[in-house]
């Protein structure tokens, strides 16, 4: 287990070094003088010339690399040209914010999927499987974003049940996260109907069958623990998705996240907080995806001893 | 006859897909989604055919028009008009274009790429799949709509650099399923046969197995063209897609934001379209992924 661990965590350093890197290379490589990106367009040449000696954009590009990284490995993601306050505390403030709409969102997500997949899964071909099959496909093709707005429109305009916009108390979550939980249900669903059928043909189930349990409880005692696996990996490998939805509900519910904060550095041209966010997030992803992964190792006795894990 | 091309017939999948062409009928979801996209085609071909009234003409005495169902719409506009007096049907149906060639443009260049890195890490293995793999790792880690955000912060949005953009975050898919299905079919008596009897490394990939690969990449490559579109409309939304004038359905649905509480239908058709084109999609590959078998 020690040395899984281990690898696990050299690896992750290793995605994060790249991650570093490639960031760092999208600011600095494509065409463009990121010094202009971030003045507005009509400054004045000096005004640019000495944001490009600030930025340190005139050093060669391994020494431009090296101060950027062992600054970030201080904490240091350089300040914000809006907000006037380090990037890195900017967006610690605005992370609650997401991830408290995300993992309400994957509540919805695992309380609907597993309503769908467990009653498509446990009978195949039937017309409720057809039914849950066919909601999927729709769901997919829908934009969730687009979605909100129907949901602002009916909700919040017409039955004014529910607070169109902003973050508070319960009310504020329902429409965001039920929204956002629809980038995640149809993989979701679909994989819990799959497994389920699969264990359902297991012969540890058909043991069960024999020796005269009923239906349900063979659902419940026998075919729970196999899905919750593959539920944890599911949403480990989608979380990344859910936090880019996340990025475009959180602008149609006005939701004070991170998304919101980068749509507002965008129009600031204030790049430093889009690196920022980019750099955070995607360590936020990793680890997540981390402890997935030793999480369903603790679970799976298989992955522990197979050699290296992958 | 090299025994190559007798066992590498299993293997042709695009002439098998042809092949089972008449065997149409039991496959209904390759039906409906194929006659859906017909329809996209149809506009994304001959808008002006299609399209009642300029995409860019607006008529101020008839800003917001209601669709003609209302009391007060006609069949003048039919949908209605935007916040400008602009045909939504029109702009719609011009909006079509757009999506489906950044989409289709995207999805081709992630499927070159991400074959392209496949086909190499699995064929060669060793050091060079590690690599190859490791950059995908990278790739994964970042959140796709995160990167392409990112990149479009700083790259002029045009048809082209949105198409590339999102090809960025997508060859991965591509690169790791081949890589799997190369792994497989790397040891397969076939290929060792064609190994045996001298052929190259560039012989076999092209001839052996790059052949039966191909039906994977077009069931998933017109998943991405969908997925794309999808990406497109969002990010378009956000002010990071296509510029207006220019009509995208993500666009239309920021540009009427405003006039959400007052005339819901102006956001509520462009994510019908979206919905529409995305379904089509996606059901056309299913059905493919069907014909071609379960085997996929």
């Amino acid at each position: 287990m020690g040395r899984y661990v281990l690898n696990r965590l050299l690896q992750l350093i290793l995605v994060l070094f790249g991650v570093s890197i490639a960031i760092f290379l999208i600011l600095r490589v494509i065409p463009g003088d990121p010094a202009a990106l971030m003045l507005p367009i009509d400054a004045p040449r000096e005004q640019v010339e000495h944001l490009r000696e600030v930025l340190g954009l005139k050093e060669p590009l391994h020494v431009q690399y090296l101060t950027f990284i062992s600054n970030a490995l201080r904490g240091d993601l350089g300040d914000s040209f809006r907000w006037k306050i380090p990037a890195t505390e900017l967006v610690l403030s605005r992370l609650p914010a997401t991830l408290q709409l995300t993992v309400a969102a994957m509540a919805w997500a695992v309380v609907l999927s597993l309503i769908m997949g467990v009653l498509a899964g446990a009978r195949q071909g039937s017309l409720v499987d057809r039914f849950v099959l066919a909601l999927n496909s729709l769901i997919q093709a829908t934009p969730s974003f687009w979605f909100g707005l129907v949901l602002i429109i009916v909700f919040a305009l017409r039955w004014k049940a529910l607070p169109a916009m902003g973050r508070g108390n319960i009310e504020h979550v329902l429409m965001p996260s039920f929204t956002l939980s629809l980038v995640l249900i149809p993989t979701l669903a679909l994989t819990i109907r799959t497994n389920l059928h699969q264990i359902l043909h297991e012969d540890f189930v058909r043991t069960a069958r024999a020796k005269g349990l009923s239906e349900g409880v063979v659902l419940l005692k026998h075919a729970t623990a196999p899905l919750l696996i593959s539920l944890i990996t599911i949403l480990g490998m989608q979380f990344g998705r859910l936090l880019g939805g996340a990025f475009i509900i959180e602008v149609v519910f006005a939701w004070p996240g991170i998304g919101d904060l980068t749509l507002q550095a965008i129009r600031a041209r204030d790049y430093t907080v889009v690196q920022a966010v980019t750099l955070i997030v995607s360590g936020v992803f990793v680890l997540v995806n981390l402890f997935v992964d030793l999480s369903y190792a603790f679970i799976d006795p298989r992955v522990r001893l197979s050699r290296g894990g992958r | 006859m090299t025994v190559g091309e007798t066992t590498s017939e299993r293997g042709r999948t695009v002439r098998g897909l042809l092949n089972s062409m008449e065997g149409i009928r039991g496959h209904p979801l390759l039906v409906v989604g194929g006659l859906m996209l017909a329809v996209c085609m149809l506009a994304v071909l001959f808008p002006g055919a299609l399209a009642p009234h300029d995409p860019l003409r607006s008529d101020i005495g008839n800003r917001l028009a209601p669709p003609f169902w209302y009391p007060d719409g006609s069949m003048e506009y039919p949908l209605g008009t935007d916040g400008l007096g602009r045909d939504l049907l029109s702009r719609m149906i011009y909006s079509a274009r757009i999506s489906f060639t950044i989409g289709v443009a995207g999805a081709a260049v992630s499927a070159v790429v991400g074959v392209a890195v496949g086909l190499v890490a699995g064929y060669f293995g060793g050091f060079l799949d590690t690599v190859l793999m490791r950059l995908t790792d990278i790739q994964l880690a970042f959140p796709s709509t995160l990167l392409a955000i990112a990149l479009l912060t700083v790259v002029t949005p045009s048809v082209i650099s949105i198409g590339l953009v999102l090809a960025v975050t997508l060859w991965v898919w591509h690169a790791r399923t081949i890589r799997g299905m190369v792994l497989s079919i790397r040891e397969s008596p076939f290929v060792l046969g064609a190994r045996a009897l001298g052929a190259s490394n560039g012989r076999i990939m092209r001839k052996y197995i790059t052949p039966f690969v191909l039906g994977q990449v077009l069931v998933f490559g017109i998943i991405q063209v969908a997925i794309i579109i999808q990406l497109e409309t969002g990010l378009s939304y956000l002010g990071l897609g296509i510029r207006p004038p220019v009509p995208s359905w993500g666009n239309m649905l920021a540009e009427n934001r405003e006039y959400l509480t007052t005339v819901p239908w102006v956001a509520i058709f462009p994510g019908l379209a979206v919905i529409f084109a995305v379904l089509g999609l996606s059901l056309f590959s299913e059905g493919m992924r069907e014909i071609l078998g379960r085997r996929l």
